[in-house]
């Protein structure tokens, strides 16, 4: 069906939903106030609020809360570790709510992200997203191969760090909630390392669940959606709130999507061409195939890296890799949450199941553009506060295959953290917040330390537990001078690996001029983690290859290819802790009752980036007898710091309209320039190689190519500047819900992002140049309340700005439309 | 800073001058907090007996900017205090209140508290404060939020005096003090 005619339908539905129901009202019944949602309740008009007895406009003010539905005045805690109206918080912030994502139709945790301005979010197949704070990402235009994923922002829920050692980065699809678990999400832009750790860089995202003690009693809710191409988004949950102060929440999620067009980039861009007899006749050029078939030739030139494999493919696993070339997303997630509050206690315990497989983009796997990963992950996790005493532990353990079934980077990993804070009001108008953390990450994984004699991934033998830890201390101060409120945050990070500690200074000044006017200003730094890959890496493969061509190698030679990869702690080189320091300044004003604005100004500048990249060649060749012998090439793979200096400077500019009672609109804009600084070119391994003239050095009966300090090696005299095109220079957002009568609500929203430009490494010492084209997309969804608590809607997704790609190599995206409910009792 | 010229280029001027007049003339979305706190004080007119003044209208006083006063105008219109109507007045001096029968004092006018008690400490008047460090002594009632939730403190001493009566489940669902 083509965009028209679903367009076309989706007009045909909202229309029949408009008519049907304009003329509907709610019966006159009298109010259960016990059984209302917040959202009920503030639909509830005057007349109603006033018959009401005061304890029962008491129990409605408890569940709707004091927090308005303005979005300037939603409380957050993230921004400062302390509630406080988003209005006033120091930091670029934005809290969404629960019901605002749902409101907009949204379909998971990481599409709602397009609610909250200076993120990026792209999707790359259906269900799957990258999700940038303020950008910084494929940094390097030249690199090997990008880590395309986002490794600098810190991801949260309840707190809990949900950030893997792993790649160094989120694994969005793993967690363990979804859109109808979540209270909030909060977001926080620029450096927070001083109060959240290391990889709060470019920003902090904490997802903060529903209480299980929301409201007395037993609560059941669900927020599902089917449409077109197979999706299907199952949430449910139910919740009991005893009075004697327990309470319980169990919740599970579905999410499962195909792919609207399957289509996969070629890294290597050829393909065997083969005659009626399927006899290979030589090779065609080819970018985006339908259907895989095995003879698309692979990075390593068309030769099987499993021997074991049937050599007639090109890449004879490609079966193992792409289990479901349809599949876009397929997850399922559970999670309980036991909660026990009275008088100065609270104490909360949950804990989680989840399990994905997905296709999604990972150019590393020297094959095609997107990787099906399969994952799990389980979590325990106890926090609290007893008056000024809080405390938090978690244990997380779980495993991922990020090139699919029988690849060579999976690992299996425990992840525990213990956070211990103490609030002290040492005087009227200053406080103090000290605290320490401890987190220990132990992977074992067969890319990590392992030595490796064949090129067959199975023969790998693994070389024990890799383990990081990192032991932190830090401390917050707030004091408050009249309309004057400072704060100052200090943290170190001790890491095991490298032997380092890091320091994360924030500073921030807010001064309130009047109630409707605040001005702002900060500055921070940020540290991210080392991660496995980058640390541990060691792995050695080898399988012969046809003769190169243009080195003279006799045709009774031989020649084994030794691909080589190394992390920095097999390298005798020092890690370089990635930094990032950041300073903003920023007003909120609002201009009358009904309107607001936000605006923020930042720059950043990054330091010691790290990328993966080939760092030497070496040619040894081994005569065997007089006429025979083996050629040996051998590459070199690192992480190496190219010492260039990102920097970044930009502005979110936000409105907020309250214009009826019944209509709210928010319009947000970001808009950036992001310059490289001191560039040179990191796929040059020439100029990394001491004296050498060319790509190759031959040597005979020598040993593998040494690896050299690239900064030590890099001609300064060619550096230059460069403006960053992977990051859109503009993207923002518009949402608009309006009432026209209580019970239906349509929601219209809209996403738009600049042209990008990616450059991606394909392995082969050549790169993939993508544009990704400026979109605007726009969803729209209608509800409909057809019973208290049960709300009916039809879902329009990439309504506009469809079939299009959001990411470099990666799906287009097509219009969806989707039915479902939303049910609150 | 180029693309955002371009997009207002986009709209022209009329557009815009059409959508700011359209804005002026909605009507206003007002706060949570305000609005349950008007809420709270028309109940507590419910659950106090006044003496008989002799008044044809009861009047709730208003010291201080505070979007209570807009909330209460709204529920002046809607509703009744027994058969009385309700009238609605902002002060900006305590010495201007002759016939309130309650008065609430905004948190940024907080200074005239203690000029309040001693004025009305004699009077059938309830004084009802908010976003004090403490409730002063003299005053009724006073706003307290907790958890983002709304909460009230009441003085049993101060709420029945002179003449005033308090149904007793307004002590069961505040905090007496």
């Amino acid at each position: 069906m083509n965009t028209k005619k679903i367009f076309t339908i989706y007009l045909v539905l909202v229309l029949f939903f408009s008519i049907a129901f304009t003329n509907s009202t709610y019966s006159q019944e009298k109010i259960d106030v016990t059984k209302l949602t917040r959202e009920q309740i503030l639909e509830l008009d005057y007349e109603e609020l006033m018959m009401l007895s005061l304890e029962d406009l008491m129990k409605l003010a408890d569940i709707a809360g004091m927090s308005t539905d303005e979005l300037l005045q939603l409380a957050i805690v993230s921004a400062s570790k302390k509630s406080e109206s988003l209005f006033d918080s120091p930091l670029s912030a934005t809290v969404l709510t629960g019901e605002n994502i749902k409101k907009a139709g949204v379909t998971s945790i990481m599409e709602a992200l397009r609610l909250v301005p200076g993120v990026i979010v792209r999707e790359q197949t259906p269900g799957n997203y990258d999700i940038h704070v303020r950008g910084y990402d494929d940094l390097d235009p030249n690199g090997l191969i990008s880590f395309t994923r986002n490794a600098i922002t810190l991801v949260m829920i309840n707190n809990r760090i949900v950030y893997n050692e792993f790649q160094g980065n989120t694994y969005w699809e793993l967690l363990q909630v979804s859109v109808d678990d979540i209270d909030k999400i909060e977001v926080v832009r620029g450096p927070a390392a001083a109060m959240y750790g290391p990889n709060a860089v470019s920003g902090v995202i904490n997802i903060i669940t529903k209480k299980p003690n929301e409201k007395k009693g037993l609560h059941v809710s669900s927020y599902s959606q089917a449409g077109n191409y197979n999706t299907i988004l199952g949430n449910a949950a139910v919740s009991y709130a005893m009075n004697n102060g327990f309470s319980v929440r169990v919740a599970g999620n579905y999410d499962y999507r195909k792919r609207h067009n399957i289509d996969y980039f070629i890294l290597s861009g050829k393909k065997f061409l083969r005659n009626d007899t399927n006899k290979i006749i030589g090779t065609e050029n080819v970018t985006f195939v339908n259907e895989l078939t095995g003879d698309e030739i692979n990075i390593a030139g068309g030769q099987a890296v499993d021997p074991d494999l049937n050599p007639s493919k090109a890449t004879p696993n490609y079966k193992q890799r792409y289990p479901y070339t349809d599949l876009g997303t397929d997850r399922k997630s559970i999670n309980t949450h036991l909660a026990f509050n009275k008088k100065d206690y609270n104490i909360n315990l949950m804990g989680g199941y989840s399990t994905a497989m997905i296709q999604d983009a990972f150019p590393i796997n020297n094959f095609a553009a997107l990787s099906t990963d399969s994952m799990s992950n389980m979590f325990g996790h106890l926090w609290g506060n007893y008056k000024n005493f809080s405390f938090s532990f978690d244990h997380n353990r779980g495993d991922v295959k990020t090139l699919g079934s029988g690849s060579a980077l999976q690992a299996e990993y425990n992840i525990s953290n213990a956070n211990l804070e103490y609030s002290w009001d040492v005087f009227e108008n200053f406080n103090i917040k000290p605290g320490f953390s401890y987190r220990s990450a132990v992977f074992n994984g067969r890319i990590l330390g392992s030595t490796q004699l064949d090129a067959n991934y199975n023969m790998i033998e693994r070389d024990g537990d890799q383990v990081n830890t990192l032991l932190s201390g830090y401390i917050r101060a707030e004091y408050k001078f009249n309309n004057l409120r400072l704060i100052a945050a200090l943290r170190a990070d001790k890491f095991q690996y490298p032997d380092k500690v890091a320091i994360s200074p924030l500073i921030t000044a807010t001064y309130k001029v009047n109630k409707n006017l605040l001005t702002r200003v900060s500055y921070g730094q940020a540290t991210r983690s080392p991660f496995m890959i980058n640390l541990f890496t060691n792995l050695d493969m080898s399988y012969p290859i046809p003769n190169p061509a243009g080195m003279g190698i006799p045709l009774t030679y031989k020649t084994i290819y030794g691909a080589h990869y190394r992390g920095t702690e097999y390298q005798d080189k020092e890690y370089q802790l990635l930094n990032v320091q950041e300073a903003e300044i920023g007003t909120r004003y609002n201009i009358n009752k009904w309107l607001s604005v936000d605006m923020e100004l930042f720059w950043s500048q990054m330091k010691n980036l790290d990328v993966f990249a080939k760092v030497s060649r070496g040619v040894r060749i081994v005569p065997t007898s007089a006429t025979t012998g083996n050629v040996y090439i051998d590459d070199t793979t690192s992480f190496v710091d190219i010492d260039i200096k990102p920097q970044q400077i930009g502005g979110t500019f936000s409105v907020f309209a309250n214009p009826m009672k019944n209509l709210d609109i928010q319009f947000y804009i970001t808009l950036q320039e992001t310059e490289i600084k001191g560039y040179y070119d990191s796929t040059g391994y020439k100029s990394y190689y001491k004296g050498a003239t060319n790509a190759t050095i031959v040597y005979i009966g020598g040993q593998p190519a040494e690896v050299l300090d690239s900064k030590k090696d890099a001609d300064s005299e060619n550096t230059k500047n460069l403006t960053h095109k992977a990051t859109p220079s503009y993207f923002g957002g518009i949402n608009i819900n309006y009432r026209p009568i209580k019970k239906l609500n349509i929601n219209v929203n809209s996403y738009f992002y600049g042209e990008q430009t990616f450059s991606i490494g394909l392995g082969n010492g050549s790169n993939a140049v993508a544009k990704v084209d400026a979109n605007v997309i726009v969803n729209s969804t209608i509800s409909y309340e057809f019973y208290k608590g049960m709300k009916a809607f039809i879902n329009g997704r990439n309504l506009v700005g469809g079939n299009k790609r959001q990411f470099a190599l990666t799906d287009k995206i097509n219009t969806m439309i989707l039915g479902g409910f939303n049910i609150n009792f | 800073m180029y693309y955002f010229c371009i997009k207002l280029k986009i709209l022209s001027m009329r557009k815009i001058t059409l959508l700011i007049l359209l804005f002026f003339t909605l009507k206003i979305a007002t706060a949570q907090e305000e609005k349950f706190k008007a809420l709270f004080l028309y109940n507590f007119t419910k659950n106090i007996e006044w003496p008989i003044s002799g008044q044809n209208e009861f009047e709730i006083g208003i010291i201080g900017n505070s979007n209570v006063y807009d909330e209460m105008l709204t529920i002046a219109q809607k509703g009744k205090v027994g058969n009385m109507p309700l009238v609605i007045k902002k002060y900006t001096s305590i010495d201007q209140i002759q016939n309130s029968r309650i008065v609430f004092i905004s948190s940024n006018k907080n200074g005239l508290i203690s000029q309040a008690v001693a004025k009305f400490s004699l009077k059938p008047v309830i004084i009802v404060t908010e976003n004090t460090g403490s409730t002063p002594d003299g005053v009724s009632i006073r706003f307290v939020m907790i958890d983002d939730k709304l909460k009230f403190e009441i003085s049993r001493k101060h709420t029945q005096k002179n003449g005033m009566k308090v149904n007793s489940s307004l002590f069961g669902l505040g905090k007496e003090i």
